[in-house]
């Protein structure tokens, strides 16, 4: 696969992801922030 | 509009309830007689009663709903269940117990003498039960009520709070409690965490402890609580009862909530990292209860009448005299 093939192909799949993330209900958006913020935590200590 | 970026469409809104947001906290802590929240909720009833929110604010200013669900997420991170084990059976028996009661206590007066509707006795029963906002806010997100209930209960409870911050240190040095008793008697029948303790250390430093760990056994029974109302909520707006329509309409963040709980239980979160969620949580809650200030209609809040206040002014009265029997019996 071409270095520009291979960029489609990853911004396809951002797309998607994004895509994905934004038909999620708004709860998930909540958990996955909440989450988000606590990982950062763990991490930092 | 709709066409641009989500980030560029949802940025402005958003960076009004930050600036809202911060100056309500300054005012708090300049003013700590004036609780952020309130002035946060003040802040956005003016705006929208004065200039209104302009258009290129409301996309991002209509995310409150999902930053307070977020801290209600991270709101896990303040239960640790090892203060249920290390307080002993009495303690949480005394919470428990309370707890149940007061829930149903409350259900049971709104229904039968106050008149008031399901969300506002489901704001009520957690705000007066467990603690104060954070319970408000938790069942709230789990059920469908009118944001100005969700102000009017939560307004209830601090003054409530501001209340009973003076009449409990002097009722407890008059009735000559050991710091033991009088701790565990206020950490059974008051209402937020902070001014809980507050009246605790306001006698002495072991009434002071002793009111802090029993208030913060009773805040762990938030998730319970706010999943009770949930499954309830589920099953009486769901024609369909079906497991896949009720998790249709079940709140997903308390997902998260549970969580964040085994995160902070399994010993994961440094007390300084804990510490921080807190803070966080608390910004979001104030730049959520400024988004909820846009929505408030005071006519609203007006219709309501006292009789939420008279309401948990008769619960407060019941179950602190019920928990100073208890205490007086038991410890």
């Amino acid at each position: 696969m071409t270095a520009s093939g291979e960029e489609s192909t990853s911004g396809r799949t951002a797309l998607a992801a994004v895509a994905w993330w934004r038909r999620l209900d708004r709860g998930w958006h909540a958990v996955g922030f909440g989450l988000l913020i606590v990982a950062a935590h763990v991490l930092v200590g | 509009m709709s066409g641009r970026p989500p980030l560029r469409r949802l940025a402005p809104g958003l960076a009004v309830l930050l600036v809202l947001g911060a100056l309500a906290r300054g005012v708090g802590r300049v003013v700590p007689a004036l609780n952020a929240l309130i002035v946060a909720i003040a802040l956005g009833v003016v705006v929208q009663a004065t200039t209104g929110l302009p258009e290129w604010a409301q996309p991002g200013a209509n995310r409150h709903k999902l930053l307070l669900e977020t801290g209600i997420v991270l709101l896990g991170a303040q239960l640790t269940l090892g203060e249920l084990v290390s307080t002993g059976p009495l303690v949480v028996a005394l919470a428990a117990g309370f707890v149940l009661f007061g829930v149903l206590y409350v259900e049971t007066l709104s229904r039968l003498a106050f008149d008031l509707d399901r969300g506002m006795r489901a704001l009520l029963a957690a705000g007066a039960s467990i603690c104060g906002v954070s319970a408000i806010l938790a069942v709230a997100g789990t059920i469908d009520v009118d944001e100005a209930d969700v102000t009017y209960a939560v307004a209830t409870v601090l003054l409530f709070d501001a209340v009973t911050l003076v009449v409990f240190p002097i009722l407890g040095t008059a009735l000559g409690l050991s710091g033991k008793s009088f701790g565990i008697w206020a950490g059974v029948s008051l209402f937020s965490t902070g001014p809980t303790a507050a009246v605790g250390f306001a006698v002495s430093d072991t009434a002071g402890q002793w009111a802090t760990v029993t208030k913060l056994v009773r805040n762990t029974f938030i998730g319970v609580l706010a999943m009770g109302y949930a499954l309830q909520h589920t099953r009486a707006v769901a024609g369909d009862t079906s497991t896949r329509e009720l998790w249709y309409r079940f709140p997903k963040f308390l997902v998260g909530f549970l969580v964040v709980v085994a995160v902070t239980n399994v010993g994961l979160l440094s007390p300084a990292a804990r510490a921080s969620i807190e803070t966080t949580t608390d910004w979001l809650f104030t730049l959520a209860f400024v988004g909820l200030g846009f929505g408030i209609d005071v006519g609203e809040m007006r219709a309501a009448g006292a009789r939420p206040i008279a309401l948990v002014a008769v619960h407060l009265l019941t179950v602190s005299a019920l928990a100073l029997l208890a205490v007086t019996l038991l410890v």
